[in-house]
């Protein structure tokens, strides 16, 4: 397995740039060149120079910094938000799979219902009334992707509970905790990694979405997509202003989806035959 | 067939009802009193003027009255009166929404023009130069969040070469011409990212019918390449493609939130953000639940088209 992932050029980068950023994310504030909170009337929205390598902002704060500082919020979210719709919704997903009835309704049923709302609405509303910050953006991302886990884990419980080993174990009488996680869990595990992936890249889409908006990271808590929001007012002014967290966003998103097709192709050995 | 879409439309009026129920009630149960808001700081001090206003809005009532008062007016497409402005919730709702579906629309005819030709020849040419960059700028449309990419085609076409109008709303009865040039940079904007999806889902489900076995039986009988193209292959790589367009057209009505916000477009979406901040409850109710309508209905239609152009999901369903 770990062969077929070094063997795999696209993984291999993108996995390493996946690293950088999360490692960026904890060491941000001893390596950023200066306090990214820091005012400075005298030097607004100027271009990159010796001490501000890459310029400053409508407040003389520098960019560079903010960039650093900025990238934590959003990848605590995106983690934070993921393990939530994961351990959550594939719990809900495999218990609804194993028991089927009532169960099976109540949990798939609710899951319908989260999917019947566009999500950035979804997160919108709540963000909306209940402010957002990084506590509740976690939470209600990781509650909107649930369900994609929960029917994900459904699915494939249900396939895996059919097969003949699993049958066999469950009439020897092992007990439900053993059957479910010792047996179905590792059988279903790589769907959801991959799955666990995409969420992470759609996360940060949409944590970087609300921020944008002004409903996301609260200011001066610098972040990504709120910088982007900030930046749009000055494109005309100073242009590199808003490129360089675009850009940043835009690519960083572009690895997470790259790590995810990528790990599928090592995973998923049914694509391969084709 | 029509017993299983006769069901779906049952299950699908149940769905919007649910939905309803949970957003009026969350509504209810989230911080921020709209009363103190209407009155604004000074007067919302007082306890006794909130308590009026209360009563003037309907809030002092119980729970379940205010849900089935609001109910009976919600069968009939009354959502009731804006609390800030007094406006009826449907006509403004109605004033905006048709903005947002053309904004939609417009996209997504954009989007099918660009991605179906360009999934096709991907397809047709797999390996070489033009597939390589199909696919990588597929990558990006699908990565790089919508308002990132208006903020490019902004930089380079209204800032770089100054072809455009970088933002607002002119309406069409008012001035045709300016109407259509400022729609083109957001829809450009939102067809960026759909075509990706578009060109990689043609150019994944032509490669897969081209391998079958009848396109070769095909070509081993001398039909013309462009006949095996268009009137085979196409015609069974179309389901998925149609598929794909159906669920990023649910996403779209959702999704322009960000594009209405970036261009300064005032649809439904900015409306509706608009009524957030100023907790105005019935507006508030009135766009979500057009909004998630018009998501579920969409979703409806795909599956109901998914079963008319392929046989074999019929069976399926059962």
């Amino acid at each position: 397995m770990i062969k077929k992932m070094l063997k795999n050029k696209v993984f291999v980068v993108c996995f390493l740039i996946f690293i950088s950023i999360i490692v960026l994310s904890l060491i941000g504030p001893w390596i950023a060149p200066h306090n990214p909170l820091e005012i400075n009337s005298s030097k607004v929205l100027q271009p990159g120079d010796s001490e501000n390598i890459l310029g400053t902002d409508e407040f003389g704060r520098d960019i560079l910094s903010r960039l650093i500082i900025g990238i934590r919020p959003t990848i605590t979210v995106a983690l934070g938000a993921t393990s939530i719709a994961f351990v959550f919704g594939s719990l809900l997903g495999m218990i609804a799979g194993y028991l089927r009835s009532l169960p099976e309704k109540l949990i798939m049923r609710s899951a319908d219902i989260i999917l019947s709302f566009p999500p950035i609405l979804l997160a919108l509303l709540v963000v909306g009334f209940w402010g957002g910050g990084v506590r509740n953006l976690i939470l209600i991302i990781g509650i909107v992707y649930m369900p994609y886990f929960a029917r994900l884990a459904y699915s494939s419980t249900i396939q895996v509970k059919g097969l003949e080993y699993v049958q066999s174990e469950i009439l020897l009488g092992a007990s439900h905790f053993r059957v479910l996680f010792k047996i179905i869990f590792p059988n279903i595990l790589s769907p959801l990694i991959i799955q666990s992936s995409l969420t992470m890249a759609a996360a940060i889409l949409l944590e970087s979405g609300l921020s944008f908006l002004g409903l996301g990271i609260i200011p001066p808590e610098p972040s990504w997509g709120q910088m982007i929001g900030e930046a749009r007012g000055y494109i005309f002014t100073y242009p590199m202003y808003v490129i360089w967290p675009s850009l940043l966003l835009g690519l960083t998103i572009l690895s997470i989806n790259l790590l995810g097709d990528s790990l599928r192709d090592i995973l998923d050995p049914k694509i391969k035959i084709k | 067939m029509k017993h299983d879409i006769l069901i779906r439309i049952v299950t699908i009026i149940f769905q919007v009802f649910i939905v309803v129920t949970i957003v009026f009630s969350a509504i209810r149960f989230m911080p921020g009193d709209p009363a103190v808001l209407v009155l604004g700081t000074e007067k919302g001090a007082d306890p006794e003027a909130v308590a009026e206003m209360r009563k003037t809005l309907g809030l002092d009532q119980p729970f379940l009255t205010q849900y089935i008062d609001w109910m009976k007016g919600a069968v009939t497409l009354d959502f009731g009166q804006s609390i800030f402005s007094g406006i009826d919730v449907t006509e403004s709702i109605m004033e905006r929404l048709p903005k947002t579906l053309e904004l939609a629309f417009l996209a997504m005819i954009l989007a099918i023009i660009i991605g179906v030709p360009l999934g096709i020849i991907a397809a047709l040419y797999r390996g070489s130069v033009i597939d390589s960059m199909v696919s990588a700028l597929a990558a990006v449309g699908i990565s790089f969040p919508v308002y990132i990419i208006g903020t490019f085609l902004i930089l380079l076409l209204s800032f770089k070469l100054n072809l455009l109008p970088a933002s607002g709303y002119v309406s069409f009865s008012e001035n045709p011409l300016e109407h259509i040039q400022r729609m083109i940079l957001p829809a450009l904007t939102i067809a960026f990212g759909l075509a990706s999806t578009i060109a990689r889902m043609t150019r994944s489900s032509m490669l897969e019918v081209l391998n079958k076995d009848f396109i070769r039986t095909l070509r081993a009988k001398g039909l013309n390449e462009r006949k095996i193209i268009f009137k085979h292959a196409f015609r069974n790589a179309i389901i998925a493609i149609i598929t794909i367009i159906g669920l990023e057209l649910g996403n779209l009505i959702g999704g322009t939130v960000l594009i209405e916000y970036l261009f300064n477009y005032p649809g439904l979406s900015s409306l509706l953000i608009q009524s957030i901040n100023n907790r105005d409850y019935p507006l508030i109710q009135g766009s979500i639940i057009i909004i998630a309508t018009i998501y579920i209905l969409i979703n409806l239609f795909v599956e109901i088209i998914y079963g008319l152009v392929d046989p074999r999901t019929r069976k399926q369903n059962r």
